[in-house]
């Protein structure tokens, strides 16, 4: 066991500098891959890092009010202010947006921005979709929602919009649209308002980033309907309090 | 009684472990300190324990501290064993409350080593398959390191930096958080 001191740390095998250093906390952990080559080595062949450590992890500023205002301000650290203010009112990266301050945040999913602009309420079906990456600058405007194959009578129902992204597992985004029952002032048919919510199956129109491109799918609706498209329209003056689970393809 | 008390300590000689370190010392351990090395502990269930056993990764130095922490903590295994027989619950909680203070006592003072000794405890307890030596020695090097900064590291371990300024700035920028 006779050693240079000056390689005492490399003399460590592998596996024991890996049961060292999978006592470290993920900072530990991220400052020891910067260490020298060995150790950067030792971090990642022993995946002591999980995949979502690469990811920054400390909260640039948050966006408030979604629902109210157009591009909302960003409220941010005052420490980053050089590098953050960028974020937020400036929309200079937008560049070939038409009228921004149309654009209404409809979700947010781990630091990306789902924006719909709607030039008309009461015609959604002319809305188009923009997702935003504040960090980056970087943007895209979706193409054209095709047209719902929803029953007859619930041609002109609106749609809630659902952002989802998932780094760690993808730079790909899916944007989901579910069909909401529309208030009272607008006008349903009295022989509607009798089908079953939601209807059975259920056409809901999604968005790939990977494809590039619009796709319908029918989801079964398992268990009994939550009611009639009449009983809903009480539920729709409140749409921000429905939740639900979509999780690799199936609703949970 | 002297026939029993002989045949006691036959029995005793009988589970007596000669360890032979590297610089050809040899150490007489009982066959329950032996055993906290799984190396050791298959060794001997495959019988071939007889003359000794060389040990050519660990020095006298090493091999001594080695068998101090075993002992301490052969003891207090046995211990937990053959109390719980003879104390009411509460006094058994008692004594082993005091027993795993001194325990923890006895590691703390065990870590007062230098650098080089504790890497070499390290790498006897990993060879000889130590569990409870390789935990506690690992864990002292993870607290040294921890809260530190790169620099810091590679001064406290004399180590030389082979990265290049772009590895460098990649590792910084893919786990940013933890630089900043």
């Amino acid at each position: 066991m006779k050693k240079a001191k000056g390689l005492l740390a490399l003399l460590l095998p592998d596996d024991v500098l890996a049961a060292v250093l999978s006592r470290l906390a993920p900072r530990g952990l991220a400052t020891s891959r910067c260490v020298c080559r060995a150790w950067r080595a030792v971090v990642d062949d022993h995946r002591l890092l999980r995949p979502e450590d690469f990811l920054p992890l400390s909260v640039g500023g948050i966006f408030p009010g979604l629902w109210m205002w157009g591009f909302p301000p960003l409220f941010a650290p005052p420490s980053s202010t050089t590098r953050r203010t960028a974020i937020g009112d400036d929309l200079s990266y937008l560049e070939g947006a038409r009228d921004v301050s149309s654009w209404l945040i409809q979700d947010h999913c781990d630091g990306l921005l789902l924006f719909s602009e709607c030039p008309d309420e009461l015609y959604p079906a002319v809305c188009s979709d923009h997702v935003v990456n504040p960090a980056t600058r970087q943007w895209a405007s979706l193409p054209p929602r095709p047209p719902s194959s929803l029953p007859l009578g619930m041609k002109d129902f609106c749609h809630s919009s659902y952002l989802m992204f998932d780094p760690v597992t993808s730079s790909r985004y899916e944007v989901l649209l579910v069909p909401k029952v529309p208030h009272f002032d607008l006008v349903v048919d009295p022989a509607t308002k009798e089908l079953e919510w939601p209807p059975s199956p259920c056409a809901m129109r999604i968005f790939s980033s990977r494809t590039g491109h619009w796709d319908e799918r029918f989801f079964i609706r398992e268990g009994p309907a939550l009611g009639t498209v009449g009983d809903m329209e009480v539920f729709s003056f409140n749409p921000e309090a429905c939740y639900g689970v979509y999780w690799r393809g199936v609703f949970l | 009684m002297a026939s029993a008390g002989s045949g006691d300590e036959k029995a005793a000689a009988a589970a007596m472990i000669t360890l032979i370190s590297s610089d050809n010392e040899k150490f007489e351990v009982t066959e329950a300190t032996a055993t906290l090395s799984q190396t050791i502990r298959h060794m001997i269930e495959d019988g071939c324990t007889d003359g000794g056993v060389p040990l050519p990764n660990v020095t006298s130095k090493i091999l001594a501290r080695v068998i101090e922490y075993c002992k301490k903590h052969a003891t207090a295994a046995a211990g937990e064993e053959g109390s719980s027989s003879s104390f009411s619950d509460a006094a058994f909680l008692e004594v082993d409350r005091a027993f795993l203070e001194e325990l923890e006592e006895f590691d703390d003072a065990f870590l007062e080593v230098d650098r080089a000794t504790l890497f070499d405890l390290i790498l006897a307890a990993n060879y000889l398959d130590i569990k409870g030596l390789l935990n506690l020695t690992c864990q002292k090097v993870a607290d040294s390191v921890k809260g530190k900064t790169p620099e810091q590291i590679r001064e406290m371990y004399n180590i030389v930096n082979d990265l290049t300024p772009e590895e460098e700035a990649e590792i910084r920028r893919e786990t940013q958080w933890a630089f900043e």
